[in-house]
């Protein structure tokens, strides 16, 4: 099978200039190949590079050395070079990402805020407001609070808003970035019930879990970041 | 010391700059013309344009008619006359047909004009983006690349408020389908009279020292909306002097209990008109 | 997004080697960038950094002292710095809108509402009443102000409303490209919120292309597909909105971004 994603030599540093230059190195030359239907359970202490990797994945942060090929409608794109309207484009159609944190916006009900990427792809919205409300109902947020702005929401209540607008939409990649973390048991295996299917459907799934059993529950694979074990072999590096 | 003026007062340099002013101007129909304005013996406000322009038009041949409001002798009106009669000797008249040159101040006259006869304005403000843009160099701009959404601005306001055009007096008028210009405070009931006179029409603003004119035959259409087109002002009553119905009326309060009259404003006509009526 | 002159499709803006000196002061200094239809540029810095000058060149109010702004008219693909000011005028009237942080520059006090929102129809030529009060009500009720206050004079609006009013009366040609000067500065956070609101919607429903001028990195993040960070003139670092305050490398923009308060 053809992989979705292949990352190949990328290496990202952080320099600090108002913290007397303090450079930071994260990932250093890593190369790896993701698989549709494929879950990736990313592993290693703080500060290994985990959630760099998904954020460059995304080109939320900048790609300074290395590609990160992507498969998008049937073509390859480098996400290290390819335009801002393309990224764009990307991010509504292949890759998800979700993280813990929702960034709420004022005035903007928790409906709307979930199906807006349906809106996004131009999907009608009494069929987007469906879509958004089964969602809503399975993560178990209460009615009365659908059509309220979530910036008043508890924490939970915000995290589980943030889930369901990640899963709202189907993506050939979905990125995870710790979408368990203190969540109560039953959303908990929600979460996990909706990841599962997304792979099932057929998605590369790349997570990250703070908590054991999901990533043993989840994983087809684990990537060990930990420094000194994130070298791969390069034959695993697609060139294209 | 003995001291003759010239004729019509104005030096003849000073009437050929004048002239040539009153040329490009009927060149560029509409257009408002810089001029080296003269100092004249009476104040800005009183005319000092339109007599600048009559003193450089005055033939010894012309005949010469003087109004005001419509009238023929209000102060303004007779001063003006005494002043051309004593510095050009030409010959005056209350007659709209027999006059060549009229100087009129806020009326155009009832009687249609003709070919051959010019009219002199005096105008107090000739630009008529002026409310809306008090900048000249941009008012120059917009007039140069045609610019004039904002002159509609204006007729909008007046619906929005009143829901007509109130605009009554100096309403704003395209010339040859190119410059709009303000027609000096002439009731807009004057406006049709503009289009296609057969008269010339010059308009000279004293204080701001520009000319502008329609030369015969001209379009001079009102500015309007589809739906709200330019209208004339009628009156119920007719004039208790010569009982026209048809020309412009002025309100005369006539005692302290509200008691009114509406009478001719041109005096001229509604001498005229009373005679053939009686 | 390297672009060659000729080259198509042509981008909607671009801006090559862009330059404004008053006098021997520096306002910005050989800026280069494009912007792409239905795309929202952030530029971001501090007073004084050149952001508004440059925008201001873009919109025609302020001459360049060097360099070249192409934008895809609907007269062709065209140098603004080098085209005949009738051209110039014609095509800032009509196809951008500026939106600008003071509204007294940006509206007709003394006329209605209705009147401001009517004016660029009307200077586009449309002579129907009816019509134009129509299509102001319609953009009023789009900019959430009650179409009740439509024959009122902008003084009596507070300022987020004058600010939103100024966004319709823009926005009511379908200009092809909105350019906006700090337009949420000034305002009472709540009221902030709400023009945010307004202009995120619009520019989702509408595919706005657009270049937002602003010292607020939370609206620049919230608006914009991608932002140039600017100082003393020059541009010092671009890229994605997430990028650049996610992970700005520059240390220009690692101050700007730390020093912003997270409530």
């Amino acid at each position: 099978m053809d992989p979705i994603l292949n990352i190949i030599n990328i290496s990202k540093d952080f320099v600090f200039h108002h913290q007397e230059g303090i450079r930071i190195k994260v990932l250093d030359d890593f190369s790896m190949r993701f698989f549709p239907g494929q879950a990736t359970v990313l592993t290693g202490p703080s500060g290994s590079g985990k959630s760099t990797l998904l954020k460059m994945i995304y080109a939320g942060y900048q790609i300074p050395e290395g590609k990160i090929l992507i498969r998008h409608k049937k073509e390859w794109v480098d996400m290290a070079k390819a335009l801002p309207s393309l990224v764009y484009e990307i991010r509504q159609h292949t890759i998800g990402y979700v993280s813990q944190f929702l960034r709420v916006l004022p005035r903007v009900s928790a409906l709307d805020t979930v199906i807006e990427p349906l809106i996004a792809r131009r999907m009608e919205t009494g069929k987007a407001e469906q879509k958004g409300r089964q969602i809503l109902e399975r993560l178990r947020i209460p009615e009365n609070l659908w059509h309220l702005s979530a910036t008043t929401f508890s924490g939970g209540e915000q995290q589980r808003i943030n889930l369901a607008r990640g899963f709202v939409a189907p993506y050939p990649l979905l990125l995870l970035d710790e979408p368990t973390a203190s969540l109560d048991p039953a959303n908990r295996k929600t979460v996990m019930d909706l990841i599962r299917e997304a792979v099932q459907d057929g998605s590369c799934v790349i997570g990250i879990f703070h908590n054991r059993s999901d990533q043993k529950e989840l994983a087809d694979r684990v990537i060990d970041m930990s420094p000194n074990m994130t070298s791969q072999p390069s034959s695993q590096a697609l060139e294209v | 010391m003995s001291h003759t003026y010239n004729f019509a007062y104005l030096d003849e340099q000073s009437k050929k700059m004048i002239r040539r002013s009153v040329l490009k101007a009927m060149a560029i129909p509409g257009f408002q013309v810089p001029f080296g304005g003269r100092e004249m013996p009476l104040p800005y406000g009183w005319g000092t344009g339109g007599i600048q322009l009559t003193a450089s038009l005055l033939g010894k041949e012309d005949v010469l008619k003087v109004i005001d409001q419509g009238s023929d002798d209000t102060v303004n009106a007779v001063s003006i006359k005494d002043f051309f009669r004593k510095t050009a000797g030409i010959r005056i008249t209350e007659n709209t047909p027999e006059a060549t040159l009229i100087q009129t101040r806020h009326r155009i006259p009832e009687t249609p004009l003709k070919q051959g006869q010019i009219m002199v304005y005096q105008v107090p403000i000739p630009e008529p983006l002026q409310f809306i843009e008090p900048r000249r160099p941009e008012t120059l701009k917009m007039h140069a690349f045609e610019e004039y959404g904002a002159m509609y601005v204006k007729l909008y306001e007046d619906i929005s408020k009143h829901d007509r055009i109130v605009t009554a007096f100096d309403y704003p008028a395209l010339v040859h389908g190119r410059y709009i210009m303000s027609p000096s405070p002439i009731p807009k009931f004057d406006n049709p009279k503009l289009h296609q006179s057969p008269a010339i029409h010059i308009f000279g603003a004293g204080r701001e020292k520009r000319i502008y004119a329609v030369p015969p035959y001209t379009d001079v259409i009102s500015l309007d909306f589809e739906d709200y087109p330019f209208e004339l002002e009628t009156w119920e009553e007719s004039c208790a002097i010569c009982g026209s119905g048809t020309s412009f009326l002025d309100e005369i309060i006539t005692d302290d209990k509200g008691s009114r009259l509406f009478v001719c404003s041109d005096t001229e006509y509604c001498r005229k008109n009373g005679k053939k009526e009686a | 997004m390297t672009y060659m002159p000729g080259e198509k499709p042509y981008p909607l803006l671009s801006v090559r080697n862009l330059s404004k000196f008053y006098g021997k002061t520096m306002g910005c200094h050989e800026i280069s960038f494009e912007l792409g239809k239905g795309e929202v540029i952030g530029i971001v810095g501090e007073s004084g950094s050149g952001k508004s000058t440059l925008l201001k060149c873009i919109a025609g109010r302020l001459t360049t002292t060097n360099g070249s702004i192409f934008f895809n008219s609907s007269y062709g693909f065209i140098d603004l710095c080098r085209t005949d000011e009738m051209l110039l005028r014609k095509i800032i009237r009509s196809e951008t809108g500026f939106v600008t942080q003071n509204s007294v520059e940006g509206l007709r006090m003394t006329v209605s509402a209705g009147g401001n929102i009517g004016e660029r129809l009307m200077a586009g030529g449309m002579r129907h009443y009816g019509q134009i009060r129509k299509i102001a009500r319609q953009w009023l009720e789009t900019v959430e102000i009650d179409a009740k206050r439509m024959d009122d004079l902008p003084s009596t609006f507070s300022g987020g409303m004058q600010q939103r009013l100024q966004i319709a009366a823009n926005l009511v040609t379908d200009p092809r490209i909105i350019l906006m000067d700090e337009p949420t500065s000034g305002l009472d956070v709540s009221v902030q919120a709400r023009l945010i609101d307004v202009l995120r919607k619009l520019v989702a429903r509408l595919s706005l292309s657009m270049i937002l001028v602003t010292h607020d990195l939370a609206v620049a993040r919230l608006l914009s597909h991608r932002l140039y960070v600017m100082k003393d003139g020059r541009i010092v670092e671009s890229g994605l909105s997430d990028q650049i305050l996610d992970d700005p490398r520059e240390p220009y923009t690692q101050l700007l971004v730390s020093s912003i308060l997270k409530p």
